[in-house]
């Protein structure tokens, strides 16, 4: 245990973030199909067939890590991030990212007013606005929250190559409106 | 002054050593992270009753579940969905269907010899009691852990039969085994062997964060539930696979590794092939936790 810990302090201070491999080979037990336009694969159980239709899922995942044991990717540590003004966001664009499962999905764990099926995760983002939160703050905590909560569940949406940096911007943008 | 050069020496100095040390295995671990188990971590023994939510006593007896809770916009959560399994929900669905398909394909494939049903493990041809007490478990003639529906593909395969783990047939098929242990508690043992390295191995899978999102199992049936993500209600992961295959009433008969496959999409990492080690592995943890629960076929769920 304290070896472990003390490999984690050393590597913490002394080795640069793994980044994501651009071409990852990947691990034989994922389910991709090469011949797909979005290899992301899944397997519909069409009725009374011992076969599966392998069908595409609606954005191709290859490119993260995943849960095989054969899968040497890592992810990238926690990054602080400085934000550069001016934000220069698109509000419109910003709620269309933050409602639309495949692009940041925000609706998923965050209530946002206008929004149907929202989470309860996350804070409701209603008022959000009106807070007056800092933009250098509002930045790190899209690009990548772990730097200021450590255990949190919100994904690392620019760390981790979910959304780029104008997206991160459009979004800031569009939250800055709700108040 | 001096004591803090001292102290950076020091520092840099053991940090290198540190390095020295666990370099190949640095080399050999990229950087993860894990999603917290409940407070007071899993038994190596686990019950049903140790349910973390501590919300078991409510969906306890499938028989006794409380209406008013079920209907609860709140509450119903609390009920981990049992009201769409036997006796609660009688209502006629797919799963019924895929129930007579399983009972149709086993006639054909067992024949008058009993074949089919003593590949799977029940030496007498009597398939009572196999999906509750004999899987998963370590096939020794395959030399790996083994659940039903890879055990169907595999002894259909022998008679020249495809029955891929994932399809409709196959799990069908499942469905119909596991309605000979309807009623019987669960029970495996993962206190030894190649079970319990399973069962651990799934537990490490199970909170292990990936893909996009960089979510685990764990963040939605621990960290988060019985919270809402995108409108749906999180439960517990304890006595969740007393039920499979289930008939989702998107209309999809789906195994437990089909639905894995989903619960990755949903979270927005690569899923992996039925019958991959981790989904195996993450079966067996999650057997364990339903040890004690009765098996309860046809089921659905939404």
């Amino acid at each position: 245990m304290r070896k472990t810990l003390l490999c984690a302090l050393a590597a913490s201070i002394l080795t640069a973030p793994p980044m994501l491999s651009a071409d990852p080979g990947l691990p034989a037990d994922v389910l991709v199909n090469p011949s797909f336009e979005v290899k992301t694969a899944w397997p519909y159980p069409k009725q009374n067939s011992g076969e599966i239709e392998w069908r595409a899922h609606g954005r191709d995942l290859t490119q993260w890590i995943t849960l095989s044991y054969e899968d040497k990717r890592g992810i990238p540590q926690p990054t602080a991030v400085t934000f550069q003004g001016p934000l220069n966001g698109n509000a419109e664009r910003g709620r269309e990212i933050a409602t639309n499962v495949r692009q940041g999905n925000c609706v998923a764990c965050h209530t946002i007013p206008g929004a149907n099926q929202t989470g309860s995760a996350g804070p409701s983002l209603a008022g959000y606005g009106a807070k007056g939160m800092p933009e250098s703050y509002v930045y790190q905590m899209i690009h990548d929250p772990r730097v200021l909560f450590p255990e949190t569940v919100m994904p690392p949406f620019g760390a981790l190559n979910n959304l780029t940096e104008q997206e991160i911007r459009d979004v800031m943008a569009f939250i800055n409106t709700l108040r | 002054m001096r004591s803090r050069i001292t102290r950076l020496t020091t520092l840099i100095l053991g940090s290198g050593l540190a390095v020295a040390l666990c370099g190949s295995a640095l080399a050999d671990q990229p950087y993860r992270q894990y999603a917290p188990k409940p407070e007071g971590g899993y038994s190596s023994n686990p019950h049903v009753s140790q349910d973390h939510t501590k919300t078991y006593p409510h969906w306890k007896d499938r028989a006794a579940l409380d209406p008013e809770r079920v209907a609860s916009e709140a509450l119903q959560w609390t009920t981990n969905w049992k009201f769409m399994d036997p006796p609660f929900d009688d209502s006629l669905h797919g799963g019924h269907l895929a129930l007579d398909r399983g009972a149709e394909l086993f006639a054909e494939l067992n024949g008058s010899d009993n074949r089919f049903a003593r590949c799977l493990g029940a030496s007498d041809g009597n398939l009572k009691g196999l999906r509750a007490n004999h899987y998963p478990h370590f096939n020794t003639e395959l030399g790996k852990v083994v659940n039903l529906e890879m055990m169907i593909e595999h002894c259909a395969a022998q008679q020249g039969a495809t029955l891929a783990h994932g399809s409709y047939d196959n799990s069908a098929l499942s469905v119909y085994v596991a309605s000979h242990s309807n009623g019987m508690p669960i029970r495996i043992d993962v206190t030894q062997g190649e079970l319990k390295a399973a069962f651990e191995r799934g537990q490490e899978r199970f909170h292990l964060r990936t893909g996009r999102m960089n979510m685990a199992c764990g963040t939605c049936h621990v960290t988060l539930v019985g919270e809402r993500l995108r409108g749906q209600a999180l439960t517990t992961h304890y006595g969740d696979v007393a039920h499979w295959p289930t008939y989702r009433t998107k209309d999809e008969l789906q195994s437990l590794h089909v639905r894995f496959t989903e619960c990755n999409r949903n979270g927005g990492t690569q899923p992996l092939k039925p019958g991959a080690q981790p989904y195996v592995d993450i079966e067996v943890f999650l057997t364990a936790l339903s040890n004690d629960y009765p098996v309860a076929v046809p089921s659905a769920r939404d």
